[in-house]
């Protein structure tokens, strides 16, 4: 009898755990993470669904466009090859999405860092008209009423009725775990590698000219500097001010993680600058700086073309191939297409 | 008769461990109803759709002068919504002769992630760009109002620093109403309007970010309540 109701039990679909606990590792020498998870535990279960969301277009109001349609895995998990982030029905978005590595060590988020909790982030592009353009109801109406995701979130958060909480909770799961610091620069630093002599030659140059903004192991100091780009006439993004409201942080952005810089062009909160040589140009002009620009920045970087070159050799070695190839983060359905490829030069003929 | 009389004394005795707070939504000395037209300080018309604020970090003091706060009170009235109006707080005495709230939400539940319950972002009172709690929010129409529709909408949020516009209200309680366990309280909408500085509708049909304008608001919207029972 206790041996049959215990079956009853298990098949009613009351069923959830036991999970299956996630260690998150702080890379060696990384400061603690800012991000709280004694408030949510990683499990395989959370990550599982997080990154099922994360690659859904059911939290877009058609169906199109999901987390990663801009936070793509190949671009360092920021819009790869787009100045303006794409949303439902040919809208644009404002700004090009960042790339989405290391978040647990990030107080705040956006371009203009209005958002204060990693699990709040998912909402605002979720909400936004000109990128998801859902309402947080139907978003959790349409997981609510999905049979898959009522048993995963019942499985992962021990819920019947999925909320707003669970929802940011899970998404966070998967988002935390993209930690990008298996690069060249980090295996060189481990002793595991080393530089090349251009690569070294920049890597030198890098902390004479850049470092103060950009310091290791993020390659951001997360603070929000204006880098004495002009307004652009349409966007008129005045970035952290429309948070603060303080005219001093008119066209304030948050110095960009330099992680995957290869990969993350075009460049700019707006992409405005295609390559990486444009940003350099950008640095170098020896053109009148905006009111307000940076102090740091007032009269440039001073650069000449061979230390563009060297500095730039550097900066590739900051692409963390392992990140965008492991299977666990990149998409099912990519996961899915590569094991069909076949090698070409393993093929037999038929 | 005598049945209406043995029902009200039965609740009486069910709420003897909690106090009921009615809020009763006025436009000056009137009754709200979505319908009508009131006019505000400005000489402005208008009608209003829409209001709904959170109340929070409710306290009790007893008459030794020591207050008792209640934990994790945590309310969001909807004038449109009567259940929502009748706030029960667990009390452990009757005696009681302040009460004291939170007209919005703290800084740390603004701060902490995503809450549940009233508290969700789902229930449309929370900026996700700038994020935050929008504490009291008001909708309407009037003839005057320059935007599509003739419609105000005033989204009054903001918690960190100059912005914070979250603000404690503190109420003397009237010693029937404690016998009675039910406080009436009237929250007069006209004040959203009528204040330190007025509100006009034609010069400031929109707010939707913390600053100046939402302070504004809130300054004059902190004295909306008045214990009529």
């Amino acid at each position: 009898m206790i041996v049959l109701s215990g079956i009853a039990w298990v098949q009613t679909d009351n069923w959830w755990g036991p999970l299956h606990p996630v260690k998150f590792n702080t890379p060696k020498g990384w400061p603690a993470p800012v991000y709280d998870f004694s408030a949510n535990p990683l499990t395989k279960e959370g990550i599982a669904l997080g990154k099922q969301l994360f690659y859904d277009g059911i939290l877009s109001k058609d169906g199109m466009v999901s987390c990663g349609t801009c936070h793509q895995s190949f671009g360092g998990f920021a819009t790869y090859d787009h100045s303006l982030s794409h949303g439902i029905e040919n809208r644009f978005s404002t700004r090009n999405a960042p790339g989405i590595v290391n978040m647990a060590w990030q107080k705040n988020f956006m371009w203009d860092g209005g958002i204060l909790h990693l699990d709040l982030q998912p909402l605002a592009p979720i909400t936004a008209e000109n990128e998801m353009g859902e309402t947080l109801d139907s978003v959790l109406h349409k997981l609510n009423t999905h049979a898959d995701y009522r048993k995963k979130f019942q499985q992962a958060f021990g819920v019947k009725k999925i909320t707003t909480l669970e929802l940011g909770k899970a998404i966070s799961q998967f988002v935390l775990i993209l930690v990008s610091n298996n690069s060249k620069y980090d295996r060189v630093m481990r002793g595991d590698d080393k530089f090349i002599l251009p690569e070294q030659l920049g890597y030198e140059m890098f902390q004479q000219k850049c470092i103060t903004c950009h310091p290791p192991p993020f390659f951001t100091d997360f603070s929000f500097r204006n880098a004495g780009l002009a307004e652009d006439e349409v966007l008129q993004d005045k970035g952290r001010m429309r948070i603060t409201g303080k005219t001093a942080d008119s066209l304030h952005f948050k110095v960009p993680s330099l992680r995957n810089v290869a990969l993350s062009f075009p460049y700019g909160h707006d992409g405005r600058w295609a390559t990486l040589r444009n940003v350099f140009e950008h640095y170098r002009s020896k053109q009148t700086r905006p009111l307000g620009t940076d102090s740091l920045l007032k009269n440039g970087i001073p650069l000449s073309n061979y230390e563009i070159g060297q500095l730039t050799a550097f900066l590739y070695t900051l692409t963390d191939s392992t990140l965008i190839t492991n299977p666990a983060f990149l998409p099912e359905e990519l996961n899915r297409l590569q094991k069909q490829e076949r090698d070409i030069h393993q093929n037999k003929r038929d | 008769m005598a049945g209406i009389l043995q029902q009200t004394a039965a609740q009486s005795v069910a709420s003897r461990d909690s106090l009921t707070i009615e809020i009763v939504p006025r436009v000056g000395e009137k009754k709200w109803t979505p319908q009508a037209t009131y006019t505000n300080a400005s000489g402005e018309a208008f009608s209003i759709d829409k209001c709904l604020f959170y109340l929070s970090n409710f306290a009790v003091q007893s008459s030794s002068g020591k207050w008792f706060p209640i934990r994790d009170s945590y309310f969001l009235a909807n004038i449109l919504d009567s259940s929502s109006l009748q706030i029960r707080l667990p009390i452990l005495s009757s005696d009681i002769v302040n009460i004291r709230f939170l007209l919005g939400v703290d800084s740390t539940k603004n701060v902490s992630g995503i809450q549940s319950g009233v508290l969700d972002p789902a229930r449309g009172m929370f900026w996700t760009w700038n994020t935050g709690y929008v504490m009291a929010k008001m909708e309407g129409s009037s003839p005057v109002s320059p935007m599509p529709g003739k419609k105000f909408t005033y989204h009054v949020g903001g918690f960190a620093g100059e912005q914070n516009v979250a603000k404690f209200i503190q109420l003397a309680i009237d010693i029937k109403s404690i016998e009675q366990h039910h406080i009436l309280l009237a929250a007069d909408l006209l004040s959203w309007f009528n204040g330190a500085s007025s509100l006009s509708i034609a010069a400031n049909p929109i707010c939707h970010v913390p600053g100046k304008l939402a302070n504004q608001i809130a300054n004059n919207y902190q004295f909306q309540f008045r214990v009529i029972q």
